[in-house]
Parts: C-alpha cells; sequence; structure tokens
C-alpha cells in the first residue's frame, strides 16, 4: 500500500540571478513498510526533498501525499501537528533540545500533543535504545552515539507514518554508525516501520531495500 | 502545554543572568513609577493636611447665618458635617489697643474647635458658658494669664448713624461708632489658643451658647461634586456665579476653601497644578519610554538566544501557538518576580526620600506641617502594577511573534539573521586604510544589523539627554536659588506689628543695633491725599477703577535713604530735597481688551505742582508739592508695588506737616541670624524678614530637588545601562563563532582589539551626537522656564556634556571588554564546533 506519493515537487530558492533550483520536478512513491535510502552528492537535492517530505518546508510547486493525505492542504498549524504525529525526523545534527534530558526529548512529541506515553513502550524503546543507564542525562552530557539514538527515540515515539533520516550517521564513527544503522534496520523489520533515509555512503544505502539517486534536483536513477 | 512550562522554566534558570538583567529592568522601571506617584500621593497627602491644620476641615465656610438657616443646611443631602462657631458679638476689654480695641467673643464645641484647627497652647478648652479661652495675641494684649478672670460688656458694634460692622470693618474710632446693646460678661480664662492662619487675631471663646450670629463650616459628603453642591447650597444659577462673587440672593457671606479643595480634589486649575501634572507627565512618558524599551529589548535578546530552540521545536511539531505561549509565559513569570520587588522598592525608595528631605527642610516646606507624609495609596500601587504587565505583555508579544512565524528549516540553517545586499555592505576605503581589516568588518557588521545596535543607541541617547537636561537644572537652579534677592540692596526687613507705634528715639535705638551695617527707613502717610489737579489725571473708561477721586500714596525716607535713591534716579539731591518723587505706574484690567493694561495714571512732569487735599478725620488741608521727577522706579522698601493712585516719595525731614508713621526699616546686615535675634529680644512684637534665611531655604529646595533629579537620572541610566549590557553581550554571544573563526583564521588580538574599538567608538559618537543635541534643546527649555522668575544670560551645559562623553565611552568599553574577555576565554575550536551540539 502506497504511503508515500511525491508528485512533481519543485523547489526554488532565491530569486534572478541568485535563483537555485533545489528539486526540479520530482516524483516517485513508497509503499508501507519499504527502506528506502537516497543518495547523491553534495547540493544534489536530497536535504531539500526530504524536508519537503517532512513538512518541514513547504514547496515553490508540486505535491506530497502522506497515507492519501495531501499534507499542503494543511495550514501551518495543523501542518505542524500533522508533523507531530506522523512524521518522525532524525538529522545529521541531531537537534536535540539542550536543556530536556534523554527521556525528555523522546517524549518530546508526545508532550507538545498532551498525550502521556504508555511506560511499558517507553522502557523498551529506551532498552532497544540502549540508553537506560543514560535516561537522565542531559544531551550534552552524551557522545555523539548516545545522542543520535536519542534522536531516533524521539522519532520513533509516536509511531510515525514514516521515518525521515537525513544522514543520520553523518556524524559518527564507524561503530556507531553501525549501531544507527542496525536500529533503523530493526525498526523497520520489526515494527514494520517505514523508513526514508539519505545518506552519502554507498555501504549504508546498500542496507535499504531500495536506492533512489539524486543528482542536481532530479532523479537519475531508482533502483 | 507542560512541556513549554518545564522548557521555559528550565531555561530561565540555564541562563539565570540574562533572566536576572530583565527582572531588574522590570523592577527598576516598576520600581520607578511606583516611587513617582508615591512621591506625587505623598505630596498631594502633605499638602491637604496642611490646608486642614491651617483652616480646618471644610469645603465651604458661611459667615454669620441664622440658626433656621443652620438647621436647613444641616438637613442638606450633599452636606458631610457643619460646624458651628457663635458670635456673640465685641466688647471693648482693658489694656486694649487704642486702635483695635475689640475682642470678639466666639461660642463653639470643643469637637468644632479641633476641627477648625485650633490648638490649645495652654491649658483647658472651656466647660460652660463660664468660662472662656483666649486668643495668644489677646493674652499678651490684655496681660490676661489662665486661672485670671475677664469682665465684658459684648454687644454689636454701630456706626452712629446705625450701620452693624463685622470684625473685617476697621475701628473707625471712639467718635464714629459703638458697642449697642451690651451684654455683662464675667469669664474665668481657663486656656490660650492659637491657629498659625490669624494669628494676630483677638478673640475668646467660651462653649454652651447660640446665637443667630453662625459662623458655618460645610464639609462635603462628595468633595468632587464641590461645584454642584454649592450651587445648591447657596440656590446660584451656575458655578461661575459662585465663583465669580455675582449677586446671589443670599442675605451673608461665604468663603470657598480653595486650598483645601485645591488638592483634595484637583480644583480650580492654576498654573501651578497644570505645571505640577505636566511635570509628572513628561517623567512618567520618560519613564515608561525608557522602560518599555529596554524590556522589549531585553525580550528581544532571550527570543534571538532561543531561535534555534523555537526551530527545533517546530520542526518536531510545535504550533505556533505553543511557541507564542511559551514566550509570554517567560515574560509572566519574571514580571511575577520582578514587579511586586519592584513595587516594594518603590515604596521604600519614597519613604526613604522623604525621611531625607524632612531631614533636611524639615518645617521650612509648609507654613502649618513639618514635613511631608508618607502616603502610598492603591492607585500608585495598582498604575504600577498594571503599566509592569502591560509593558512585559507589549514587549514579548513582538519577540513571541517573532519565535512562531520562525520556519524550522531557516532557524536550523541560521541564514535568517542577516538580510542584507552585498551593495549596503560596501565600505569606504577610508575606513580599511585607517582601521584595516578588524575595522572593515566591524562596519560591515553594524551596516548589517541596524536594527540590534539602534536599541543600544537610543538607550544611550536618552541617558544622555536627560543626564544633560537634568545637569543643567541643578546648576541652574543653585545659582537662580537667592538670585531673586540678590537685586535687593539689604537682607533684613523689619515691618509691622508694633514698628508703626514707634517714635524717633526708639527706630534710632533700633538702627543703632549691633550687625547692622547700613539702614534704611520708610515712612507712610496714613491719611487720604486725594489729587487735586484734574487736568493732570488721565481716566481709562475701559477700567473699572473708581475713578470718584484719586488719591495719591505718600512715603517718605530718611535723609539718608532718599539721597540714594535720588542718585539713583541720576538727581541731584540738593535740588530736590524739598520735592517730591512721582511713581507712576497704573496697572488696570481692560474689561474691552481683555488684557491687563500698564499706563500712566497722570500727566505730570518733572516741575509741575502737584496739588492735593489731605484729608485725616475730620480736618482737611491743602498742601502743594513740587515734582522732582516722574518715574517707575521704586525706592528702597517699596519694591514690586503697585498703587493705582500713585506714590509721592519725599524726605522725611522737609515734611515734617505731615504725620508720617514708621513703615518699614531696611537693614544691611553680614549677621542677618544674631541681627535677628536682638530685634526680637529688643521687641518680640515686631515682624521680621529674614532674606538670607529664605535664601538659604531656597538653596535647600533646590539640594532637594536635585536628591530627587540625581536619583531619578540614576535610575534611568542604569535601566539604559541595563539594557545596553543585555545588548552588547548578547551581541557579542551571538558571534561567538564568528569571532571563533576570525581567530582560527589567523586574525590577531590587536586587529580584534581595533574591530571592537571601532564599533564601541561608533555606537558612542552616534548616542552622543543626538544626545547631545538633544540636551542642549532641553536645557534651553529649561533656562526660557527659569527667565520667567530671574533674567539670566543662557549658557551651554559644557560640563554635563563632558561628563556624558566621558561616560559613555566607559561604559561602553568596559561593556564590549567584559564580553570579549569572556569570549577569549573560550577553546577557538570548541567554539566553532559547538554548533555541531
Amino acid at each position: 500500500m502506497e504511503i508515500l506519493k511525491v508528485e512533481n515537487l519543485t523547489k526554488i530558492y532565491g530569486k534572478g540571478t541568485t535563483e537555485v533550483v533545489a528539486l526540479n520536478n520530482v516524483s516517485f512513491s513508497v509503499e508501507k513498510g519499504e527502506f528506502v535510502a537516497i543518495v547523491g552528492a553534495s547540493g544534489s537535492g536530497k536535504s531539500t526533498l526530504l524536508h519537503l517530505i517532512g513538512g518541514v518546508d513547504r514547496p515553490t510547486s508540486g505535491k506530497v501525499f502522506i497515507d492519501g493525505k495531501d499534507i499542503y492542504e494543511l495550514d501551518d498549524d495543523k501542518l505542524a501537528i500533522f508533523r507531530r504525529r506522523q512524521v518522525g525526523l532524525v538529522y545529521q545534527f541531531y537537534n536535540l533540545i539542550p536543556i530536556l534530558n534523554v527521556e525528555e526529548n523522546i517524549t518530546l512529541p508526545l508532550d507538545l500533543d498532551n498525550r502521556k506515553p504508555n511506560k511499558e513502550y517507553l522502557n523498551s524503546l529506551i532498552n532497544l535504545l540502549g540508553l537506560e543507564s543514560r535516561k537522565n542525562h542531559l544531551p550534552n552530557e552524551l557522545s555523539g552515539g548516545q545522542q543520535q539514538r536519542t534522536s531516533i527515540g524521539r522519532a520513533l515515539v509516536t509511531n510515525p507514518t514514516i521515518i525521515l533520516a537525513d544522514e543520520p550517521t553523518g556524524n559518527l564513527d564507524s561503530k556507531s554508525s553501525d549501531e544507527i544503522v542496525e536500529l533503523l534496520r530493526k525498526s523497520n523489520k520489526e515494527y514494520k516501520q517505514t523508513i526514508i533515509m539519505i545518506t552519502h555512503n554507498m555501504e549504508i544505502a546498500k542496507c535499504a531495500d531500495r536506492i533512489i539517486q539524486i543528482e542536481d534536483g532530479k532523479i537519475v536513477k531508482e533502483g | 502545554m507542560e512541556i513549554l512550562t518545564k522548557l521555559t522554566k528550565r531555561n530561565l534558570k540555564l541562563n539565570k543572568k540574562r533572566a536576572v538583567g530583565t527582572v531588574i529592568g522590570i523592577m527598576l522601571s516598576v520600581a520607578l513609577i511606583c516611587a513617582v506617584s508615591g512621591m506625587f500621593t505623598s505630596f498631594r497627602e502633605t499638602l491637604i493636611q496642611n490646608a486642614i491644620n491651617e483652616r480646618g476641615y471644610f469645603h465651604i465656610a458661611f459667615e454669620t447665618i441664622t440658626k433656621d438657616e443652620f438647621k436647613k443646611y444641616e438637613l442638606n443631602n450633599d452636606v458631610e458635617d457643619i460646624n458651628a462657631v457663635y458670635e456673640l458679638g465685641e466688647s471693648t476689654y482693658v489694656n486694649a489697643d487704642k486702635d483695635e480695641p475689640y475682642i470678639t467673643v466666639y461660642s463653639t464645641n470643643r469637637e468644632d474647635f479641633d476641627k477648625l484647627s485650633y490648638t490649645l497652647v495652654e491649658g483647658n478648652f472651656p466647660k460652660n458658658l463660664n468660662e472662656i479661652v483666649l486668643s495668644k495675641r489677646m493674652a499678651l494684649q490684655s496681660g490676661l494669664k489662665v486661672g485670671d478672670y475677664i469682665e465684658l460688656n459684648v454687644g454689636e458694634r454701630k456706626t452712629n448713624d446705625g450701620y452693624e460692622l463685622g470684625e473685617y470693618n476697621p475701628y473707625q474710632g471712639e467718635d464714629n461708632e459703638y458697642i449697642d446693646n451690651p451684654v455683662y460678661k464675667k469669664y474665668k480664662v481657663v486656656g490660650i489658643s492659637y491657629r498659625e492662619r490669624n494669628n494676630r487675631a483677638v478673640y475668646g471663646i467660651t462653649t454652651g451658647e447660640t446665637t443667630d450670629n453662625i459662623h458655618a463650616y460645610i464639609s462635603l459628603k462628595h468633595p468632587h461634586d464641590y461645584k454642584q453642591s454649592f450651587v445648591e447650597l447657596l440656590g446660584a444659577n451656575s458655578y461661575d456665579d459662585i465663583e465669580f462673587n455675582r449677586k446671589l440672593d443670599i442675605g451673608f457671606e461665604y468663603t470657598v476653601n480653595h486650598e483645601l479643595l485645591r488638592w483634595q480634589v484637583f480644583a480650580f486649575s492654576d498654573s501651578t497644578i497644570s505645571m505640577f501634572s505636566g511635570i509628572v507627565s513628561v517623567v512618567i512618558a520618560i519613564i515608561i519610554f525608557v522602560s518599555v524599551f529596554c524590556i522589549r529589548n531585553s525580550f528581544a535578546i532571550s527570543t534571538t538566544e532561543k531561535m534555534k530552540m523555537y526551530g527545533m521545536l517546530a520542526s518536531v511539531g510545535a504550533t505556533r501557538k505553543q511557541i507564542k505561549k511559551s514566550v509570554i509565559l517567560e515574560g509572566i513569570i519574571l514580571g511575577l518576580i520582578g514587579i511586586p520587588l519592584g513595587i516594594l522598592c518603590g515604596i521604600i525608595a519614597v519613604f526613604i526620600l522623604i525621611q531625607v528631605v524632612n531631614a533636611i527642610l524639615g518645617d521650612t516646606l509648609f507654613n502649618s506641617i513639618d514635613g511631608i507624609v508618607f502616603k502610598i495609596s492603591l492607585i500608585p500601587i495598582l498604575i504600577s502594577i498594571v503599566l509592569g504587565f502591560v509593558t512585559i505583555y507589549f514587549s514579548s508579544i513582538s519577540s513571541a511573534k517573532r519565535a512562531s512565524r520562525v520556519s524550522p528549516i531557516e532557524n536550523l540553517r541560521n541564514t535568517k539573521d542577516i538580510k542584507i545586499t552585498s551593495k549596503k555592505l560596501k565600505t569606504p576605503k577610508i575606513i580599511n586604510s585607517l582601521f584595516k581589516t578588524g575595522g572593515v568588518l566591524a562596519y560591515k557588521n553594524l551596516k548589517r544589523s541596524k536594527k540590534k545596535y539602534r536599541t543600544t543607541v537610543i538607550s544611550l541617547t536618552v541617558s544622555i539627554f536627560v543626564f544633560i537636561t537634568m545637569f543643567y537644572f541643578v546648576n541652574e537652579g543653585f545659582s537662580q536659588a537667592g538670585m531673586y534677592y540678590k537685586d535687593y540692596d539689604y537682607n533684613v526687613i523689619v515691618y509691622n506689628g508694633t514698628l508703626p507705634e514707634y517714635s524717633e528715639e526708639q527706630i534710632s535705638l533700633l538702627r543703632k543695633l549691633d550687625n547692622i551695617d547700613k539702614s534704611y527707613m520708610l515712612y507712610e502717610h496714613r491719611g487720604l491725599s486725594k489729587v487735586l489737579d484734574e487736568n493732570k489725571i488721565n481716566h481709562y473708561s475701559d477700567s473699572d477703577l473708581n475713578e470718584a477721586y484719586i488719591a495719591v500714596a505718600i512715603y517718605s525716607l530718611d535723609s539718608n535713604s532718599f539721597k540714594k535713591y535720588a542718585k539713583d534716579l541720576g538727581l541731584n539731591y540738593e535740588n530736590i530735597k524739598e520735592k517730591g518723587i512721582l511713581i507712576d505706574e497704573l496697572r488696570y484690567w481692560s474689561t474691552t481688551k481683555n488684557k491687563e493694561i500698564i499706563t500712566d495714571r497722570y500727566k505730570y512732569k518733572a516741575g509741575d505742582n502737584m496739588n492735593l487735599s489731605l484729608e485725616s478725620g475730620e480736618t482737611n488741608t491743602n498742601m502743594s508739592v513740587e515734582i522732582a521727577s516722574v518715574t517707575d522706579e521704586r525706592p528702597i522698601g517699596l519694591e514690586n508695588v503697585f498703587y493705582n493712585g500713585g506714590y509721592l516719595i519725599v524726605d522725611k525731614e522737609y515734611y515734617d506737616n505731615l504725620k508720617f508713621v514708621p513703615y518699614r526699616m531696611m537693614i544691611e546686615t553680614s549677621d542677618s541670624t544674631n541681627l535677628v535675634k536682638d530685634i526680637e529680644l529688643l521687641d518680640s512684637e515686631l515682624v521680621i524678614n529674614n532674606f538670607d534665611a529664605q535664601a538659604e531655604a531656597e538653596r535647600s529646595m533646590v539640594i532637594v530637588i536635585s536628591i530627587f533629579l540625581y536619583g531619578f537620572i540614576t535610575v534611568i541610566t542604569l535601566i539604559g545601562v541595563t539594557n545596553i549590557f543585555n545588548t552588547l553581550t548578547s551581541n557579542m554571544e551571538l558571534r561567538q563563532k564568528e569571532f571563533a573563526m576570525l581567530k582560527s583564521v589567523g586574525m590577531t588580538k590587536k586587529e580584534f582589539n581595533r574591530m571592537i574599538n571601532l564599533e564601541t567608538l561608533f555606537y558612542s559618537s552616534k548616542s552622543l551626537f543626538y544626545g547631545i543635541i538633544l540636551g542642549i534643546g532641553g536645557s534651553y527649555a529649561l533656562h526660557l522656564g527659569f527667565s520667567q522668575k530671574v533674567e539670566t544670560p543662557y549658557h551651554l551645559p559644557i560640563t554635563g556634556i563632558m561628563i556624558s562623553i566621558v561616560f559613555v565611552f566607559i561604559i561602553v568599553y568596559i561593556i564590549m571588554r567584559y564580553s570579549i574577555s569572556k569570549i577569549n576565554k573560550q577553546n577557538t575550536i570548541e567554539t566553532i564546533r559547538k554548533e555541531n551540539i
């Protein structure tokens, strides 16, 4: 079942002489439970594509359907709510709230929704992430890998429709990278989580079910 | 929303310095508003108390009404209280002054006595109608003491023709008036009473007797509706009839207690009140402007520092409303801390200020009260709370909007800060040659964030403007104080009291006292001196002066003083010693032109003869005086006086046919304090004015006002400095990464410092430029205000300007240095990498 459909998505930055076409009429779709990797060189438009799928930015033209819903029909507030419930975002630079501890960072999307997390689920998630001993620590007391795992936890906690990961291992050493990729695969295989991951590392990309290659804002190869 | 509350609270705890900075800003502003309004309410309360102490608590007084009328007024709905003083009549007494031979006898209750602010300086209040309390003057005059008995024949004053005379009619003489229907009364003197307001009155007060001659004092239930109440009570058509004393259909005189009403309900706005409220409004406007500025800026800074976090929250799915609320929540929390603290500080400040002022000025400020009363009503507190919260709300709202509008993407990329094109960043070559790279970077930096620097510049400018203006005021104030009296050739003046009765021997005794450097004696001719030369009189049809006859006032000086006067006028004393100098300056209100006209009463010229008819009692004599000069310059002792008929000044020695009475003695002394003591010892009944003391009082007043002003300036400056501190330190912190990068690329410390110095130079110069111009403008405006009283030339407040220049550079420099030292302490690489975490 098609869980994501991207239709003629275009994003242009700037005006006139400083105009940059980041995405040029991109279309593709993703099935539920798929693990897709998007690869491409720097500046090829990968991050832009991901942000547009996640509703973090608005396209110049084109549509994005998640679970059948045209997300850009929503206004900013509804889009925010959509984001907190349906999308899990993992960034290269973790982007944790520095004054919340690990557990609080993980439950943040739920707290914003005024929902209380299921204690059992939360604990099993924290265990899965290997963070029980660091539950109450602040981000600046964690290593890079631990921070990224927290980030993933935050992405997973709402059981989102789709997880978008932008270079999740870009900032990590090889061992931590492996751990992260393993985590993502686990959540994909065991929790049937749909994942779209951006990476420039072909090794990591190979862990995905499908690889989409982007160059200069266009899809050049789908596999 | 709990998570956002949690975040807000934690953020505050984490950024304690920033939070404390904002709280201090809020505190200072609220304290200032509270203090200003507190001083206002205290002053007002003091003036009300002063008015009450002087004349008692009443709004309108009726002179002599009947018992029936009294009852009618007592029942009136608007009347809160009505106090009665029954006038029993007047009587002569033993040892009375032959020009003021009567004692007026009243009867009243203890309550009314107290309510009308009479005090007992000795003894007790009468218990019945056989006891009496005498006024201090009466006791002195009659020589009676507590325990003595006094016998009186109390009746009504009447002229020989049968007209009734009241206590305000002067004594017509034994041959012209008498006491009608005298009733014998014997009283035991049980006390002495005193009231500052009419301390020279001769009266006695007993109790338990009533008459149909009642002085009624009415206080209103609703003083604010005094106009309506008065109209109703007096049966007038409108309040204007009452105020302008037009014919009302009542049989008695009335007096409105303007002093009390003025302060109680801010009635009868005269220039003092409008000036006063003008000042308070200006002051509060300045405070609000500066504080909104400062607090808004603090919030802007705090929000800017958290923009990244807001971006993260937005990307994770926080709605705009949620983010807005979190910013406003921060404002509310800080307000809940800062506002009560501010109010407390304000109240304490008012209290301390009042103690200080009372210690310095104490009883010289007001006639009938010892010092300023401390009163904080609910209103200043409420105003401060409301203004405080309103300010915070509006300050945080704009930051809240800005935070919520954050697009998560822009924030994560941190590119939004710079909204400028390369054209605007073009740097003039001179900057490069003078200041090299550091300077160029500084210049570009300033151009790119004009808005941020604007708040700093404005804060500095306002502080400078206020400082210079107030500095000018204080300096001028000190030199102005006492200036009024500098024009006089003397510093002590003796008049009234027993002086008119002095013989020449007594006068010379007085003039021989130690400490007198020079003395001048001015005599007054008593009696009417009608001008007979009709052809020399100017009549003005548009005036409402009595033109039935024109009388000139004749005064004489002792020869030496007359000599001095002649010399001042450029006349030769020998030529004019037997002549008169005519002061001719008529001032009247023109009913047609509706303004005051200053013109001449007479057509006399030097050399003319002035023919007068002198009437004194029954006698009429004619006299002719040659006029030596017509002028409007006054002789010593008659400064600032006006009389419709003009003044004729002669040398006493050559006019001994006229009956002159000592009027004023002007004294030049180098030790006014001791001289005044000696005069009082010689004769305690003389009235003495010590100009030195008054000048001293004025100086003390200026000291007190300076305390207020400097206090005010200090607080405003503190608010400004807090603001500047916040802005500058935050600017520095936000640019940490840049600085670290510059250093890593190889900018030397020297270059770096140069960059910072140029920024300092820029801020300071811009704000000094505007601030000094505004300050000069403000000081000139003050000068115009001062010159209403005394003419002095305008001096630029150079010292004030110098001080501000130095001050500004120092402050800005210190703050920047402080931020830089913090930055320098950080490890370059860590700073660059910090972004990634």
